[in-house]
């Protein structure tokens, strides 16, 4: 099995442990993951808005993109000083990618999916970021599952990656 | 002798000309011998890949006395050279009603063949099944088909499309993976990239013939109409012939077997129809337009959503078990043409790259260098070379 360690963010291959009782699991995380092993189960796709993005978002998403870069740990949990602002990840991830540019964003998806996960409303009652990887290359990837969507319209790759990791 | 069995070498689909005097060659079997396969450069090879399929009129020709000229290409005056002419669109007024009108005159054309549709799972072929099941049209099916994870939409939608139709065969990809038995590859004349899929067509083919089908549509093109941009001016239209159609494929793989491979996308009448709807509109990569516009025709699931699988998984998996083949492969290659690009030293230097990067700057190269070495020995093996 695999699993992120949580300091840098790196892939770790470890021993299954069967003292691991998935019904543990928080159940968003569990009917997120259904519906990532079940794409077709989710909502129909949207079509991208444009915001107006607000000092705040920009300070916000410039604060994760530096710390995502250099701890893992830190970046994960600064959503636990944001405060909510916009009502959903979807809205979320559209001002992020007007931030940023097109070229960038590739890289950007951990903290693409911290910072709509941290200006969320709807994602501490039903959201789940999923760190996968594109078995069996090394190449990783975050999205967000929320509310029966994955909120990224222009994320067009997420669905080749099993998750192996999830930030409820 | 050679004159004797030219019957059993299979044609790729293109000619050659030749570099001193402009001499076009219908074929170079009886140039192939010892003494050019020692004077090929490979490094041409391998930049030709790089730059690009849609680059080809700037390719090097790797055999230094002929360059291939590919299916299509037409001669330049001024410069001298082959260069693929883009499709040049007619403009004209037409609506789903015209193009469905249009569509059935293009099938009706097939009517006495039995035909079959590559069923991949994926919009583009979808959209042909859908129109012939539209038009009544009997057809079979026939697809490789995968349980990873990343294909889990894609076979979705297989069992979804092959459901009640007795005649539709589903190929288990994992024994058909890119890169598997390159020995089996026929003698072509020149090397060419589609060589490291040739055991799934191989197995596509031979199913088409236990089938009887004559004519296998294929989704090959959809990508260019459906998801590039379309300019408003029927001048500025560059989609060229190379990304509709794949000649090795057609000529190597199915035509042993009887089977037509025919990319439906390619056809001038579906191609003008489609650069006339959607004349004037953006890039569209998740292929917005195709899943509204043939909304009636497909199933749900590819009208309201877009994913798609990549198939890098595929290809790494591939090029990892065949590894011990290809590096016996490399040996032949260097013992027959004492070239260093084919050298052991050469072969270990690549396999000390991180193989799982998928990264394509890495994977170009390497690609390259398989097709280079699947053609020598595919020449070797039918009796060509010593």
């Amino acid at each position: 099995m695999y699993k992120i360690e949580p300091l840098t963010g790196s892939l770790i291959y470890f021993e299954y442990d069967e003292t691991i009782i998935k019904s543990n699991y928080p159940k968003k995380l569990l009917k997120a993951l259904e519906l990532c092993n079940n794409p077709y189960l989710l909502l129909p796709y949207n079509i991208s808005v444009q915001h107006q993005i607000r000092k705040n978002a920009l300070l916000i998403a410039k604060l994760i993109s530096v710390t995502s870069k250099v701890n893992f740990w830190a970046s994960n949990h600064l959503d636990s000083v944001i405060k909510p602002k916009y009502t959903d990840s979807k809205q979320g991830i559209e001002v992020f990618r007007q931030i940023y540019s097109k070229k960038k964003q590739d890289e950007m998806c951990l903290p693409r999916s911290i910072f709509a996960a941290s200006m969320s409303k709807e994602f501490r009652k039903s959201g789940v970021i999923f760190i996968g990887v594109f078995l069996p290359s090394k190449s990783m990837h975050a999205w967000i599952i929320e509310n029966v969507m994955q909120p990224d319209v222009n994320d067009n790759i997420w669905i080749n990656f099993k998750p192996v990791a999830a930030i409820c | 002798m050679l004159e004797k069995n030219r019957d059993k070498f299979l044609s790729q689909n293109i000619s050659f000309c030749k570099v001193v005097t402009q001499e076009i060659y219908a074929d170079i079997w009886d140039f192939i011998n010892n003494d050019v396969i020692r004077g090929i450069i490979p490094y041409f090879h391998e930049e030709n890949v790089i730059q690009g399929l849609l680059n080809r009129k700037n390719w090097k020709s790797a055999i230094p006395d002929f360059s291939p000229v590919y299916l299509g290409m037409v001669f330049d005056v001024e410069t001298n050279t082959y260069f693929d002419p883009c499709f040049s669109p007619t403009l004209m007024n037409i609506d789903k009603e015209g193009f469905l009108t249009m569509t059935e005159k293009y099938f009706r054309q097939f009517k006495d063949k039995h035909i079959a549709v590559q069923l991949s799972g994926g919009l583009d072929s979808s959209i042909i099944i859908g129109l012939l099941r539209h038009f009544n049209i009997p057809f079979s099916m026939v697809g490789m088909t995968s349980k990873r994870f990343e294909f889990r939409t894609e076979h979705y939608i297989q069992k979804l499309l092959a459901e009640g139709s007795e005649k539709a065969i589903l190929i288990d990809y994992e024994k058909h993976l890119p890169f598997f038995n390159l020995y089996d590859v026929p003698a072509h004349q020149y090397p060419d990239l589609s060589s490291s899929n040739y055991g799934s067509d191989l197995a596509m083919a031979k199913k088409c013939k236990e089938l009887g089908v004559e004519i296998l549509f294929s989704g090959f093109g959809g990508d260019v109409l459906f998801a590039t941009g379309i300019p408003q001016n029927a001048n500025e239209c560059n989609w060229k012939p190379q990304v509709f159609v794949d000649t090795w494929v057609a000529g190597i793989a199915y035509k042993p077997y009887n089977v037509d491979l025919v990319p439906f996308y390619a056809a001038p009448e579906i191609m003008n129809a489609i650069y006339n709807l959607r004349r004037g509109m953006p890039e569209d990569i998740q292929k917005r337009w195709a899943r509204t516009f043939f909304k009636d025709v497909l199933p749900n699931e590819l009208v309201n959503y877009t994913y798609c699988a990549d198939f890098w998984g595929l290809y790494i998996d591939g090029l990892l078990k065949a590894l011990p083949e290809i590096e016996k492969m490399h040996k032949l290659a260097h013992e027959i043409t004492g070239l260093d690009y084919f050298s052991d030293e050469k072969f270990k230097e690549i396999m000390k790259l991180d193989l799982l990067n998928c990264k394509k700057e890495l994977y170009q190269p390497i690609e390259a260098r398989i097709s280079l070495v699947t053609w020598i020995n595919s020449l070797y093996l039918a009796g060509l070379l010593n």
